[in-house]
């Protein structure tokens, strides 16, 4: 376990601090920021040590676009000393380090990433800060009585699919809600607002600028009337630090989770691929290519013996939501026993992911991961 | 109670169901030692005000209601139950606190480890309340003045920050037994602060201090009850043990075993632990102070084996702490303590089978 939220104090800056005191640090809070007014910095220039300097961006996915003038702060913040060879040799009497600038990112194989690297010339290092995130958030719930024990479960629903956002770069959510919607599998636990509460704007405006490219898409999400909430709840709140919709988990086979980055070339999942694990239900994860796999990498079992799971390996980000679609559809003809049935043949899985999370094995690897990033500088 | 460390009337939270016939009732009175004179409004209010139509209901008058504490063996708690009739029940709620609080410090590099430390003073005391019920503090503080062990990381405030007093002020009711209390703390320049701290900061959910836990060869743990026959360790037990210390505990009789209780161990193989047997609460301090000065007495090189011969048991604590073996013992406390109130459960309620909830 970390203190998520003292991870840069308590941890990272201590450790360098120790080991590597000629290391400036730079990180953005408070948590979720990413603006340049949100970068803090710790470091001892007033002691003429540091030499070099390492930016964790590690909470929200890289965007090259959307982040240039963060990243652009922490290149000129450091011009005028660190990336200035006169000022290593006439204030240390050093050579200028032949690496200048480390980026810490929760982005793995990431496109993303290695432009961001080319166009800065730092160099990349990775840590998956959400597994801690989740550690972290999600702890106690195993000591909790919220959670309906698998074995006395009753399925009724294929899937629970909760939605917040899905403007912007979350049109994927719209992607995978337009095939539940065309399909007809809305007999399920789905929320989708009707008013993106993060871009402001109107799910019918998105449709109608052509955020899907589905020349069908509004006729499919006039089959619904938005907002869909979750029962009991108004509006769509944020969730990310707590697990929620307990009695509609214990109903559903499987949790549907939209993750935050759902395209392109990179492995990015966040604390919400671990809301079905502490939830103890399978899932299927609409997510970038090989995120199943990447998760694997962890410790975590897959439902690979249960359905199709191919769709982790198509490249194309519409055929892979496509295919999660084929997957859901035939999941949601099955009868209410047999989904009962499959449920009771998935509980191993569950069991073991549950345990890997809470018993500390997880969290074991995770530090040892942490460890051997800090290592590499 | 809510929020927690919350103890008046109007700080009752209560949880119910209109759904069932609510034929009994459960108060958490967890996150507070015990003080029947402090607390009786609350208490009155749950018997005779929010409870009274589960007792007219159920035609029972007494003998009826749960009560739960962190307090083990506890005199106030018997003589409380026994005054309203309710079955006292115990968890222990600090550890689960203190769980919770002190996460994730195993995963820093705020402090060294100990294994490379350079023990150079005896031992750390934070204060912070010392007035009330917490007198003790300013009594074992006495000691320390007097014998003069101010060598040391001590704090301790010129005005209470819980009641607001001055010292002085508080000292008064404790010449009788110290005639010379006075003059001792006259000695100290109050307030006696930690090295780079303002005031007395309230950090019980949090580790600090970590520069002087590090030089430090104990921690002094002036724990919250110290007096009468009850057992009430807070989270502050748990700082020495997350910081990876040796500690001596200043609170009740048989503190020490009651940790010990939890599958920790503690330093008589390094030390004379025997003050944690000594009945009378004054003696007991006496027998502290006693061990504090023989410790300071000895030379740095002596001080430092003393640390390096506690690091077996050190880790032991720590790692009891961090990687489940407390938690796990702690879990199985409260799951018989929640046992306990299911076995009394009227058969009327399983009319509907077992998922009436």
């Amino acid at each position: 376990m970390i203190r998520i939220d003292e991870i840069y104090n308590n941890t990272f800056w201590r450790w360098i601090y120790r080991h590597r005191p000629e290391l400036r640090i730079f990180y953005c809070d408070p948590f979720g920021r990413s603006d340049p007014e949100s970068v803090i910095r710790h470091a001892r220039e007033e002691e003429l040590l540091d030499t070099n300097y390492v930016f964790f961006f590690d909470q929200e996915p890289v965007n090259l676009a959307m982040h240039q003038l963060t990243f652009d702060k922490i290149r000129y913040y450091n011009n005028g000393d660190i990336h200035d060879p006169t000022w290593h040799l006439c204030r240390r009497n050093t050579e200028q380090p032949s690496e200048l600038g480390h980026i810490v990112t929760s982005e793995k194989n990431s496109d993303s990433v290695d432009a961001l690297c080319k166009e800065y010339g730092w160099r990349s290092h990775y840590y998956w800060f959400h597994g801690w995130a989740a550690l972290d958030w999600y702890r106690g719930y195993d000591r909790s009585y919220l959670i309906t024990e698998p074995e006395e479960r009753v399925i009724t629903k294929t899937f629970i699919m909760p939605n917040r956002i899905v403007g912007g770069l979350r049109s994927h959510r719209l992607e995978m809600l337009y095939y539940i919607f065309k399909l007809g599998l809305m007999d399920n636990y789905i929320s989708c607002p009707e008013i993106c509460p993060a871009e402001g704007e109107s799910v019918k405006n998105l449709l109608l600028s052509g955020a899907l490219m589905k020349a069908d898409a509004v006729e499919a999400f006039d089959r619904v009337q938005l907002p869909l909430n979750m029962p009991n709840e108004v509006d769509h709140p944020m969730h990310s630090c707590w697990l929620s919709l307990f009695d509609e988990s214990a109903e559903c086979l499987l949790y549907l989770v939209t993750e935050t980055v759902a395209t392109g070339r990179r492995l990015h999942l966040t604390e919400k691929i671990f809301k079905p694990i502490c939830l103890r239900m399978p899932f299927i994860v609409v997510g970038t290519c090989h995120s199943l796999e990447y998760l694997r990498s962890y410790g975590f079992k897959t439902f690979a013996t249960l359905w199709d799971e191919s769709y982790d390996t198509i490249e194309d980000d519409h055929l892979r939501i496509e295919a999660i679609a084929r997957v859901l559809q035939d999941l949601d003809r099955l009868s209410t026993l047999e989904r009962q049935r499959l449920y009771q043949q998935a509980r191993s899985i569950i069991e073991h992911n549950y345990h890997h999370f809470y018993s500390g094995a997880f969290e074991e690897i995770l530090w040892q991961e942490l460890q051997s990033m800090l290592a590499e500088f | 109670m809510f929020p927690i460390g919350s103890s008046k009337p109007e700080n009752i939270y209560g949880q119910g169901r209109q759904d069932i016939w609510e034929h009994n009732y459960i108060t958490f009175f967890d996150a507070e030692p015990i003080n029947l004179e402090v607390f009786r409004p609350t208490f009155d209010k749950i018997r005779y005000d929010l409870t009274q139509d589960i007792h007219a209901m159920t035609g029972r008058m007494d003998q009826i209601g749960y009560f739960v504490s962190s307090e083990h063996d506890s005199d106030n708690v018997n003589e409380l139950c026994s005054i309203y009739g309710w079955q006292p029940l115990h968890y222990f709620f600090w550890g689960w606190a203190a769980l919770d609080w002190y996460r994730g410090y195993d995963h820093t590099f705020l402090i060294r480890g100990p294994e490379t430390r350079k023990i150079t003073h005896t031992f750390l005391a934070p204060n912070r309340i010392t007035g009330g019920a917490r007198s003790h503090r300013l009594e074992l503080l006495y000691y320390i003045f007097k014998y003069q062990l101010t060598d040391n990381f001590i704090s301790c405030p010129a005005v209470c920050p819980g009641e607001g007093q001055p010292i002085e002020q508080q000292l008064e009711p404790l010449t009788k037994q110290y005639p010379d209390i006075q003059e001792v703390f006259a000695t100290q320049n109050l307030p006696l602060n930690m090295p780079g701290e303002i005031g007395h900061p309230m950090h019980s959910c949090w580790l600090s201090l970590f520069r002087e836990a590090e030089t430090s060869l104990l921690y002094l743990v002036s724990e919250t009850i110290a007096q009468g026959r009850r057992h009430q360790l807070t989270e502050k037990t748990f700082k020495p043990i997350c910081l990876q210390m040796p500690f001596i505990i200043h609170s009740t009789q048989g503190s020490l075993a009651y940790l010990r209780s939890y599958g920790f161990r503690t330093f008589d193989t390094i030390w004379d632990e025997s003050y944690d047997t000594i009945e009378n609460d004054q003696d007991r301090i006496r027998a502290i102070a006693s061990l504090l000065r023989d410790l300071d007495s000895r030379t740095l090189e002596e001080r430092q084996r003393l640390y390096q011969r506690a690091l077996p048991i050190i880790e032991h604590n720590f790692k009891h702490f961090y990687s489940g073996g407390f938690k796990q013992i702690l879990w199985q406390e409260l799951m018989a303590m929640l046992d306990t109130v299911t076995t009394d459960r009227p058969l009327i309620l399983d009319v509907d089978g077992p998922n009436y909830d």
